[in-house]
């Protein structure tokens, strides 16, 4: 039997799922567990690979793994309207459900900060397919936030997200730096 | 136990307490013909010997329990080689039959392959610590782990190993090959490839064609790698109808070699090339405009484009759906912040380790013995003073 750890990784605060089965082929559960972790993580590179190589037959034989692969390729093409439609279009079972809510929150937060940085107007139709939302929950939500909605048009305007906080580094260090560089510079 | 086997038993144990490892060496290379002969007893003298203090003994045993045509109980035989390797004195084995220890880690990787090569990833990983004095120092073995990673198509084991780098390699009692050193850089970037870390990927196979015997082959692939050539050409010209006819052209070529899947990935790069020149003549566009000048289907596809470049940060623009316009601009990184200072930082350390690196390897090379003897032969051909090379 497969013998299946999380592991915490506490400097990127991420899980990990660790697998270790005899034969070197796992269950189609935990196939599909680990295909939907790298999805949450968006790592699509690990993802295809992974798919590529689980067994034919696994693969035919199992209507929920090949749903998050529906998902994943969703994710590949960058189809946010997509990604929610797969997402709502299975029954995902005990296992899966958390990680795919888990997925679809983090698609939105992505679809929130992409539309912030790249629009500075944009439809309020696309805005709502971009989010997965109604067009009218969809445009209550940022208006909310700051964002401005004109009806007139159909138009909605972000606001540019804030910078991140910077952190600093003391005085002394930093002195202590530069005093090395020169030394290594000079010699 | 029949008494030669005995016999044999008692000698390794004495040999390995006493540290006489020459001699010890020349009975295990001995001995492959009394242990074939003796294959049901194998076990027995297994269970005689100790994996740390006898690791020589027990390799040459499960050398040639793993040598036999046919190989009864194949999962316990692949335990005990994963218990040998994890648990064999390093020492022992960097000194004596390099080349049975790795004959032994091949032969499990030729039953492995085909079928589970995932499998074979542990004991590579476990061959890999117990051969190498230090982290950065490569070893034949490092090309056989990128191999099977390749052919299980699972690049995680791998990747700790090629993002270090290496700056010496395991000699191996000279059963380290050019050869070794070539497919570690070959496969390893296949795998960047993969994973589409393509800066890393040329610095790897820069190191396989930069060998000089290599180069003059290179004169001689040329003329068999046209269709890559004549590639590179037409996307020169920055036209995307010309690559695309030539995609077609020798389409057959790259399907042959596998290398359609980059070749499209070719394609698909030269839009962004040619959006991203845009940026250099405008400051805004119509999507329609840029759609025409770079031979999109239209402005819908131009904003997609658009918006998968500033996604990837390839790109420093925003899209105005009302007007239908993309504004170029300027990256606005100003590099007075402190978040760039410290990747500076970074940067200089790497700089500085390195320095402090070349400055002891060149300490080494110039107290070595045969390096002084050199050169002090060569200064006496001279009549004038030679600067050393190294300085």
């Amino acid at each position: 039997t497969p013998v299946c750890k999380w592991k915490t990784d506490a400097l990127t605060n991420s899980c990990s799922f660790y697998c270790q089965a005899p034969g070197g082929i796992a269950t189609p559960q935990v196939y599909a567990q680990l295909l939907v972790l790298y999805l949450l993580h968006n790592d699509m590179n690990n993802a295809r690979y992974l798919w590529k190589r689980i067994p034919q037959a696994i693969k035919s034989a199992n209507l929920e793994l090949t749903a998050v692969w529906a998902v994943g390729q969703r994710i590949w093409q960058r189809d946010f309207p997509g990604i929610y439609s797969a997402i709502a279009a299975h029954q995902w079972s005990e296992n899966i459900l958390p990680v795919m809510e888990a997925l679809r929150e983090t698609t939105r937060r992505r679809a929130y900060g992409l539309v912030a940085q790249a629009y500075t107007s944009i439809m309020a139709e696309d805005f709502a397919a971009f989010v997965g939302y109604s067009v009218e929950d969809a445009v209550k939500g940022v208006v909310s936030q700051g964002w401005q909605a004109d009806p007139a048009t159909r138009m909605v305007m972000p606001q540019k997200p804030d910078p991140p906080p910077v952190s600093l580094v003391p005085n002394e260090q930093q002195l202590a730096r530069l005093t090395d560089y020169v030394a290594f510079l000079e010699n | 136990m029949a008494s030669a086997l005995e016999q044999f038993v008692n000698n390794v144990r004495q040999l390995s307490a006493q540290g006489q490892m020459t001699q010890l060496c020349e009975l295990i290379n001995k001995s492959g013909e009394l242990l074939a002969k003796n294959l049901s007893h194998l076990d027995t003298v297994l269970g005689a010997l100790d994996i740390q203090e006898h690791s020589l003994g027990v390799l040459a045993v499960l050398f040639v329990k793993f040598s036999m045509p046919n190989i009864p109980d194949f999962e316990t035989l692949f335990s005990q080689v994963q218990l040998f390797i994890s648990t064999c004195n390093g020492e022992h084995i960097r000194y004596c039959p390099y080349d049975t220890f790795l004959s032994l880690l091949r032969m499990v990787l030729m039953h492995l392959f085909l079928s589970q090569p995932l499998r074979g990833v542990g004991i590579l990983k476990l061959a890999i610590d117990k051969m190498q004095i230090n982290t950065n120092q490569l070893t034949s073995v490092h090309a056989d782990l990128c191999q099977l990673c390749l052919l299980a198509k699972c690049f995680k084991p791998v990747l700790p190993f090629l993002e270090l780098d290496m700056m010496d390699i395991c000699k191996e009692n000279g059963a380290y090959d050019a050869k070794h050193f070539l497919c570690y850089y070959y496969y390893g970037g296949m795998i960047y490839t993969g994973l589409k870390n393509f800066e890393r990927a040329l610095y790897f196979y820069e190191q396989v064609l930069n060998e000089d015997p290599k180069r003059a082959i290179y004169h001689i692939f040329k003329p068999l790698s046209n269709a890559y050539h004549e590639l590179a050409q037409v996307y020169a010209t920055n036209n995307p109808a010309e690559l695309r006819s030539q995609v077609n052209k020798h389409s057959e070529t790259f399907t042959r070699d596998n290398n359609t899947g980059l070749v499209k990935q070719c394609l698909s790069s030269l839009y962004k090339k040619n959006i991203q020149r845009l940026t250099k003549t405008f400051l805004t566009l119509s999507l329609q405009d840029m759609a025409s000048r770079v031979q999109l289907s239209g402005p819908q596809e131009a904003e997609k484009y658009v918006l998968h470049m500033i996604e990837d940060g390839e790109i420093y623009a925003s899209i105005n759906q009302k007007d239908g316009m993309v504004c170029f601009h300027d990256n606005p990184e100003k590099y007075n912040n402190p978040a760039m200072l410290h990747k500076i930082d970074q940067e200089m350390l790497k700089c500085i380790e390195l320095d402090e690196k070349l400055k002891s390897m060149d300490q080494e090379i110039t107290v070595n013995p045969q390096f002084v003897q050199k050169s002090m032969g060569t200064q006496e051909d001279d009549v004038g003073s030679k600067t050393s090379s190294y300085s």
